[in-house]
């Protein structure tokens, strides 16, 4: 009976638990990556089996040949991904020639790699190196990797030929008349869209490869002469600092070039459209491309820009300062107006003309909430609705905004829950926002906007002009590498900054004087 | 590619830092008294502004773009100069306590019924603490921003005012009497621009220091002219019953048509718009000073101390005699003790 007293303690189970630290996986990867290329083939193939995890990886493929030469026979073997290669090359132009060998040359005079690939092998684009980890790392972008026996170094022939989008109509910033071209996921072809447009001998294309591990290849571009070295420096300052495992796509990048990443604005223009590129790189500016993403990012990038839209440089003068001045209306709609109603309604009614106050009095008569649970209730679900229209398929979606806008809409008035002035301003709101041609601006002016509805409610006019304080200040700090994002307005860089920035799409395309370029400095 | 802080900037920081104490001293105090001497007092600030220009052109000779923190230590030791300095970062304080103070009065009258006034000293000492946190540059361009908001501001009530213009009182505005002329001085606030100016010194070129202070001595003082003489010519009653006004028979005096029903909300924007700009601007140098003092690099976990203090010490409202004489100190303090100081050195040297 004594048993019920004796404590037992609980079995101890093996439970699953991740170790850190340096483990052997890490241990070996450490040691493969200094690795050489060996003379001795075998051994070169045991290391590269192990570097690729030839056991396990379904895609890498190893074809071993032997060149047949007079005197003695060479081993040799290729290295490949299937599927990102074009096997017309592979087979036609490497691998044919170096197993046809005796047929075509009876004495071979040297033993190093380069003779075969300077006498035999038809492919431009080729590359010597020692480091194992560096070739064989060459073939998940699409390159071919080719050892031999008795040479300690492999060559990584570039024959990439992958699946890819081809040159189509950008969809978000399509316009009217211009150029329909876009960019697309490979970096060449970008970089060769850019070139065709600029058409000049000092654009440079500098080459990156981000990601200690990814090694993502992008390209700086910029005119040589035109751009300011600072400026140039300080990008690829922050170009060759970027600190991390993976770069998958353009934002990742921005993210980790931006000065102010909490703060609700963009500092870094990213387009899809060649000619803007173009544009921007004439101007004194530079822009990145990079493999795998069909936005180039161009930097630096002030707020004329980000409210401009493509369309602007292709339409006549009166209609384009027209357009951007609706577009200015529109960030200044999309940004106050329930703010406003809020504000005026809840505290300055004295401020309403007399008319109206009863119009507004007798709209919200019998509406259940009060005016700021009306606006967050329909400023949210023009938010779920906008989310949604995203998610949803295109014809679905369609129809989702109709029933969102229409039946929604009108259920929520017959059933008191909004009144119908409420979702007059919400519209506005939405379609001014719509008119803001980046989506990241617009995006951005999404969130501050609940702050400007809680300040605009709470503390009325005070509440909101206290945070156009702090918002102005917040933006007009900020700087998109060392130019302030609210030039040529603060600091005042032009004589006439609403005119430099509602007409300078339409002067000479050349840069503006808050680049400091070296055309500008020549000039002066 | 650093870019400085260029002069318009820093002289938009200095006019929103003048112009706010004179609005809120001329919708606060001179409608109840106006009339008297308006341009007269004008005159004579604008007197006292060019005397004290030109001390500040000698300090700027003197002792170049050093602020003023430096330059006493530089010259009379750490002991004398810290306690001078002190006094003098107190002093700027405290002309932030009054603009808060005061512009949050006033604000609570113009938007009286839904607000507390604990509630707008608040707002405004948080959005100023945020403002100056993010330091000299972004709160320069922010008042360089803002001066186009309150420019349009003015305009619109200037035009609003011309409803009610009143021919009358122009016997008044040119001055009833000497001493009525005299106890209606409250234009001296123009001044107080330059005091915190000398704290950030420094970090702004010398050739950029005097001009700025000079252009914003002159557009301050034209502003102040052109409200003090539309608040005195709109008021709309008989000569001999301009005491005893408030600002709201003012302002319900005023129309601009029928789109612009009432202007008192945009006044209040004004005031808004020239408190924070004003208090932050203020925080900014007075947490610069006290680093400086302590000779920490970073002056921002000042600001928080500061605010803290501006918020409790704001509840108790500054009698307006005593802020301009504090005006008037700090400023004269600022630019002709250093001066006087390093005067009596050198002649004791010698």
């Amino acid at each position: 009976m004594f048993h019920i007293f004796k404590y037992t303690p609980p079995e101890e189970k093996n439970d699953f638990d991740l170790t850190f630290g340096n483990t052997k996986a890490e241990t070996v990867r450490t040691c493969m990556s200094n690795i050489t290329v060996s003379s001795n083939l075998e051994k070169t193939l045991s290391d590269v089996k192990t570097i690729i995890h030839s056991d396990i990886n379904g895609d890498i493929k190893i074809r071993h040949f032997v060149c047949h030469m007079t005197q003695k026979e060479r081993r040799g073997f290729l290295i490949w991904v299937d599927g990102l290669v074009n096997s017309t090359l592979l087979n036609d132009f490497i691998l044919r020639p170096l197993m046809d060998f005796s047929t075509k040359r009876e004495v071979c005079e040297g033993d190093d790699i380069s003779f075969f690939v300077e006498n035999f092998i038809h492919q431009g684009a080729i590359a010597y190196k020692s480091n194992l980890s560096e070739l064989v790392g060459d073939i998940n972008t699409g390159n071919a990797a080719l050892f031999l026996d008795g040479c300690s170094q492999g060559v990584s022939f570039d024959i990439k030929t992958w699946e890819h989008r081809g040159v189509d109509t950008p969809l978000n910033e399509a316009v009217v008349e211009g150029p329909h071209e876009g960019f697309n996921e490979v970096l060449r072809c970008n970089s060769a869209l850019v070139r065709k447009i600029v058409n000049s001998s000092d654009l440079v294309m500098q080459t990156f490869f981000l990601g200690t591990k990814s090694k993502t290849p992008a390209s700086l571009a910029y005119i040589d002469g035109v751009i300011n070295p600072s400026l140039l420096n300080e990008i690829q300052a922050r170009l060759s600092s970027i600190d991390t495992d993976y770069v998958l796509s353009s934002f990742d990048v921005e993210k980790m070039m931006e000065e102010k990443g909490l703060l609700p604005m963009q500092q870094i223009l990213s387009t899809e459209r060649p000619d803007k590129v173009a544009r921007a790189l004439i101007e004194g500016r530079a822009a990145l491309l990079l493999n795998g993403s069909s936005q180039a990012l161009i930097l630096p990038s002030n707020i004329t820009d980000i409210i401009s839209s493509p369309e602007d440089a292709y339409l006549r003068r009166p209609y384009s300062v027209f357009i951007k001045l609706i577009r200015m209306l529109a960030v200044l709609l999309s940004l106050f107006t329930p703010a406003l109603y809020l504000a005026m309604t809840n505290f300055h009614t004295e401020a309403i003309l007399t008319d109206m106050l009863i119009t507004l009095s007798g709209a919200s008569h019998g509406v259940a909430f009060s005016p700021l649970v009306e606006i967050i209730i329909m400023e949210l679900a023009f938010e779920l609705i906008k989310e949604a229209g995203v998610r949803i398929p295109g014809a679905i979606g369609s129809s989702l905004g109709i029933v969102g806008g229409l039946i929604l809409g009108q259920s929520a008035v017959s059933a008191g829950l909004v009144s119908p002035i409420v979702i007059i301003i919400v519209s506005i709101c939405g379609i001014a926002s719509f008119a803001i041609p980046s989506y990241s601006l617009s995006f951005s002016f999404r969130i501050s906007r609940f702050v400007y509805i809680l300040a605009g409610a709470f503390f009325g006019m005070v509440g909101i002009m206290s945070l156009i304080c702090i918002h102005l200040a917040l933006i007009l700090g900020t700087k998109s590498f060392g130019v302030p994002i609210f030039v040529p307005f603060s600091p005042l860089t032009s004589k006439h900054p609403l005119i430099h920035a509602l007409f300078d799409s339409h002067y000479k395309v050349k840069a503006p004087s808050y680049l400091k370029t070296n055309e500008r400095n020549e000039n002066t | 590619m650093k870019s400085k802080i260029g002069y318009r900037e820093t002289s938009s920081a200095m006019i929103i830092f003048s112009l706010a104490p004179s609005v809120a001293l001329l919708v606060g105090t001179n409608s109840v008294h106006l009339g008297s001497g308006a341009v007269l007092n004008c005159a004579l600030c604008f007197l006292i502004s060019i005397i004290l220009l030109f001390s500040l052109k000698l300090y700027l000779k003197k002792f170049h773009s050093l602020c003023i923190t430096d330059a006493l230590a530089q010259r009379f030791g750490t002991l004398v100069s810290w306690m001078i300095s002190l006094i003098f970062v107190l002093q700027v304080f405290f002309l932030a306590v009054f603009c808060v103070s005061y512009l949050s009065k006033n604000i609570f009258s113009l938007v009286s019924g839904n607000f507390e006034t604990d509630h707008i000293r608040l707002i405004f000492c948080i959005a100023s603490a945020i403002c100056a946190s993010l330091g000299l540059e972004a709160l320069t361009r922010q008042s360089y921003a803002l001066m186009y908001i309150a420019f349009a501001i003015i305009a619109l009530i200037v035009v609003s005012t011309f409803q009610g213009l009143n021919p009358d009182n122009l016997y008044p505005v040119f001055g009833s009497s000497i001493i009525s002329t005299f106890s209606n001085c409250y234009s001296f606030s123009v001044l107080s621009g330059l005091a915190p100016f000398l704290l950030i010194c420094d970090r702004i070129s010398e050739n950029n220091a005097y001009f700025c202070a000079r252009r914003s001595v002159c557009i301050s003082f034209v502003i102040t002219l052109i409200m003090l003489l539309l608040y005195s010519l709109t008021v709309a009653r008989p000569l001999g019953s301009l005491f005893g006004t408030s600002p709201e028979a003012i302002f319900a005096s005023a129309s601009s048509g029928n789109l612009l029903h009432r202007f008192e909300l945009f006044m209040a924007s004004l005031y808004v718009i020239l408190a924070i700009g004003a208090s932050s601007f203020a925080l900014l140098s007075v947490s610069y000073g006290i680093a400086k003092l302590c000779h920490i690099e970073d002056y921002r976990p000042f600001v928080l101390i500061l605010t803290l203090l501006l918020y409790n010490l704001s509840k108790y409202h500054v009698h307006v005699k005593l802020y301009l004489a504090l005006c008037l100190i700090t400023s004269f303090s600022s630019i002709v003790l250093p001066l006087f100081l390093s005067y009596v050195k050198s002649k004791s040297r010698g």
